[in-house]
């Protein structure tokens, strides 16, 4: 704790109401004035780099760039979702991009092949797949279903370099694809009596 | 080119939500599943300002368990007293209201440690239930390499061979 009277050159928020604490050094251990205690550390990230002068003035109702506060926002980062201006906004792939992250993604490319939204097909093989068991009667449509699934999903995984969930997808496309021989199966075992024996479908 | 491989960092449950935090490079991930869709935000580590390691109680779980387990116990009593021992009936909800306040109070003994990672522009929570261990490890990497990467940015570029500067 730092003696009253002394020099505080750190402020810190409390993690858990936002009080301002003033600290003398850079990181430890510190009680807000609610009493909550709690471990800090502080950076200081570097300042962003790159010039600009306004292009577009924010007017009332209009979100203003992150960066440079006095221009309108014209989209928002397809990478990291911060607002940039016209002169900020620069084209990766064609999606808008803010300038640290094109520099970044030129920079390593290995991070972020994977997109920023993914659909867990691998997942949603096992859900439909195991519906299809639980209501049976729709295993000769569900079980297909399931195993488009599992190929988007395993496409998927392949495509982006990154497996999701795929425990689940190989689990979803087994079970889909007993689900679909048994429904078939019953189906037909139901429809084979039919036919020979003239009997009702039950 | 093959992604790099990420580290899990730990998770937060919101309502109908899952946060998940990863470590990938000098940036840290953060995974939203919602149901199907899995939507990524990436916070690059160079952008930290600060991060800090706190206790917190489980607020909701904590009043859900202890209001659902007295309910219960008191309908248990009730029962108990209407039927003047000659149903077991009681002794059910008694265990099941017996368990809720268990949770509670393992709610309140042991709080959740959570990391909170915060840059200009977003905050990221990583929730260790039951796990303190693990909390202060994560903290300790976070630090460690958000200092690396801060360090790098602030280091100026190597000078080419030939260059007036060299």
């Amino acid at each position: 704790m730092t003696a009253p009277g002394a020099e505080t050159p750190f402020v810190v928020n409390c993690p858990r109401c936002g009080h301002r604490v003033p600290s003398g050094t850079r990181q430890g251990s510190i009680r807000c004035a609610s009493g909550h205690a709690f471990e800090f550390a502080l950076f200081t990230p570097a300042p962003p780099s790159g010039r600009s002068r306004p292009a577009a003035l924010v007017e009332s109702a209009q979100t203003p760039c992150a960066r440079h506060a006095r221009n309108a926002a014209v989209a928002a980062c397809e990478r990291c979702g911060t607002f940039i201006c016209a002169l900020c906004r620069v084209d990766l792939d064609g999606a808008p991009v803010c300038l640290p992250c094109f520099e970044r993604a030129q920079a390593d490319q290995g991070v972020g092949q994977g997109g920023l939204l993914r659909r867990d097909y691998n997942r949603a093989c096992f859900s439909v797949a195991m519906l299809s068991l639980l209501v049976f009667p729709l295993a000769p449509l569900g079980g297909p279903i399931a195993i488009g699934l599992g190929v988007l999903g395993w496409r998927e995984d392949r495509r982006s370099g990154e497996r999701l969930h795929p425990v689940l997808g190989v689990l979803g496309v087994v079970i889909g694809l007993l689900a679909f021989v048994a429904g078939l199966l019953v189906w037909g075992g139901v429809f084979f009596r039919r036919v020979t024996r003239g009997g009702p479908l039950t | 080119m093959a992604a790099l491989s990420r580290e899990f960092l730990g998770s937060r449950r919101a309502l109908g939500e899952i946060h998940r935090a990863y470590l990938r490079g000098s940036a840290l991930e953060v995974d939203t599943v919602d149901w199907y869709d899995v939507h990524r935000r990436r916070l690059q580590l160079d952008e930290v300002q600060r991060i800090t390691l706190h206790r917190e109680l489980r607020a909701g779980a904590l009043s859900v368990s202890l209001a659902v387990g007295l309910v219960l116990l008191g309908i248990a009593a009730l029962t108990l007293d209407e039927s003047r021992g000659r149903s077991e009936g009681w002794l059910f909800l008694a265990i099941l209201g017996a368990t809720g306040v268990l949770g509670a109070l393992v709610a309140w003994a042991f709080p959740d440690h959570v990391v909170t990672v915060t840059a200009g522009r977003a905050q990221v929570r990583i929730v260790h239930a039951l796990r303190p261990g693990r909390a202060r490890r994560v903290y300790a990497l976070l630090r460690e390499r958000v200092e690396a990467a801060q360090a790098a940015v602030a280091a100026p570029p190597p000078h080419a061979p030939g260059s007036p500067g060299t």
